[in-house]
């Protein structure tokens, strides 16, 4: 019961995060499974089923462009970030930073409890 | 990347394509498939190696089962559960397969026998049917919800096995084979010959005297010519075929054409309802009466099933021809032959 509470609130967490993560990788451009690869390499690693449609949503709610390019003689679909997507990403970031400060500050108040 | 490997891909994208939002299934399926083969170029790299059957298994596992990976590209509003929606999609095709036929069969029973005040009846009885499906569609879609309900988050990531797959169809527009047409003109130059007594010729040439005073009934002499000038135009089709295995289209559309006049000849066979009778000069007449019902009986069920079988060539034609058009799959996969 703990664990699945935990899952699920674990999940919630993650899901804001993926897309801060995402939208700040693609301030360059990446292909799908090259993002994936960097991501986890930087410690987010995001399972295929969930990376793929986020993808595909940011890109339909104008946050990301893409393209069809040939590289290693393969067709490949490139992600970067579009202009509405660069000035999103700047406000989420300040947005991160008050929230991360505010959690920093209370949960470090909060150490003796935990 | 082997063949082997290459073959799963197909089976797996090819899953995942039927069950995504039509307007975008081709090009998610084309990402889906190059974001794999990536990941298989990359580990067999890593390894230096072809890799296995069970270590592509193993990178599909971990991608998904294909009705989880597709649910995640649709609509995140959603009244029916992702993990049930593609098998409600497919329940309610069957519903739709099984309602409209039904519907064209009470309306044409309706439109034969209703003897009077026609368009009335047969407003009735369309609505009758369309109220009956609408009921069907409605107790379907209720046990989905409850279903999609009942389900949701238990799809676990290995819950499906590698037979589930359905096998990739044949490309719609892979060039015709050559074999089939070669054999499919050795049959009509026996069917041309048969039909035009060139049998009874040799039967005579070779000593064989007649065993049954039977002869053909008048129908058959009348359907020569349409017979066999149809001989004819789908002997020039196969030869088509033959000669340009690339003309897929004109083959296609030329087939279902002949086959609908095939069929249109067969069905003035089928109400013909006699095929042969005794041979004025015989005696005794009478007894060959039931030798005669025999034979009748058995060209008319032969008859039926050439008949079944040529509208099912004929409708496999229209729709090899519809996916010609429709499915993009095999090109944007590079599967084509």
């Amino acid at each position: 019961m703990i664990s699945s509470q935990f899952d699920s609130l674990r999940l919630e967490l993650r899901r804001g995060c993926l897309v801060l993560a995402v939208l700040a990788q693609l301030r360059n451009e990446h292909y799908g499974y090259t993002l994936k690869k960097e991501l986890a390499d930087r410690g987010m690693d995001i399972d295929e089923g969930t990376l793929y449609p986020l993808l595909r949503r940011l890109e339909s709610q104008g946050l990301l462009s893409s393209e069809w390019r040939e590289e290693d003689k393969r067709k490949k679909r490139f992600y970067r970030l579009s202009p509405d997507g660069k000035s999103v990403l700047r406000d989420l970031l300040a947005e991160w930073n008050v929230i991360n400060s505010a959690v920093g500050r209370i949960v470090g108040k909060s150490k003796g409890v935990a | 990347m082997n063949e082997q490997a290459r073959s799963l891909l197909d089976r797996y994208v090819y899953a995942i394509h039927k069950l995504l939002p039509r307007a975008q299934r081709d090009d998610i399926a084309t990402e889906l498939r190059e974001i794999l083969e990536s990941q298989v170029d990359d580990e067999e790299s890593r390894e230096r190696r072809s890799l296995d059957k069970d270590e592509i298994v193993a990178i599909l596992k971990r991608f998904g089962p294909p009705r989880q990976v597709a649910s995640r590209y649709g609509s995140r509003q959603y009244l029916i559960g992702p993990e049930v929606f593609p098998s409600y999609l497919v329940a309610l095709k069957v519903v739709l397969w099984v309602m409209v036929p039904l519907m064209a069969f009470a309306v044409a029973l309706t439109a034969v026998t209703a003897r009077e005040h026609l368009l009335s009846s047969l407003l009735g009885t369309f609505w009758s049917v369309l109220s009956f499906g609408l009921v069907n569609v409605g107790i379907v879609t209720l046990l989905f919800v409850y279903f999609g309900r009942a389900s949701s988050g238990k799809l676990k990531a290995d819950d499906w096995d590698l037979d589930d797959l359905p096998e990739v169809p044949e490309d719609p527009k892979a060039p015709l084979v050559r074999s089939e047409s070669i054999g499919a003109l050795v049959g009509l130059v026996l069917m041309l010959g048969w039909w035009l007594g060139l049998n009874e010729a040799l039967r005579r040439l070779i000593g064989l005297s007649d065993s049954l005073p039977l002869v053909w009934a008048p129908v058959w002499t009348e359907l020569t010519p349409a017979a066999v000038s149809l001989i004819f135009a789908c002997m020039a089709m196969e030869v088509m075929g033959l000669l340009r295995p690339k003309w897929i289209k004109p083959y296609l559309a030329s087939g279902a054409f002949l086959d609908l006049l095939v069929l249109l000849l067969l069905l003035r066979l089928l109400g013909a309802g006699t095929y042969v009778g005794v041979d004025a000069g015989t005696p005794h007449q009478g007894s060959m009466s039931m030798l005669v019902f025999l034979f009748n009986g058995m060209l008319f069920a032969g008859l039926l099933v050439i008949s079944i079988g040529i509208a099912v060539s004929c409708a496999r034609k229209i729709w090899r021809l519809l996916r010609m058009s429709h499915d993009l799959f095999h090109v944007n996969q590079g599967t084509r032959n």
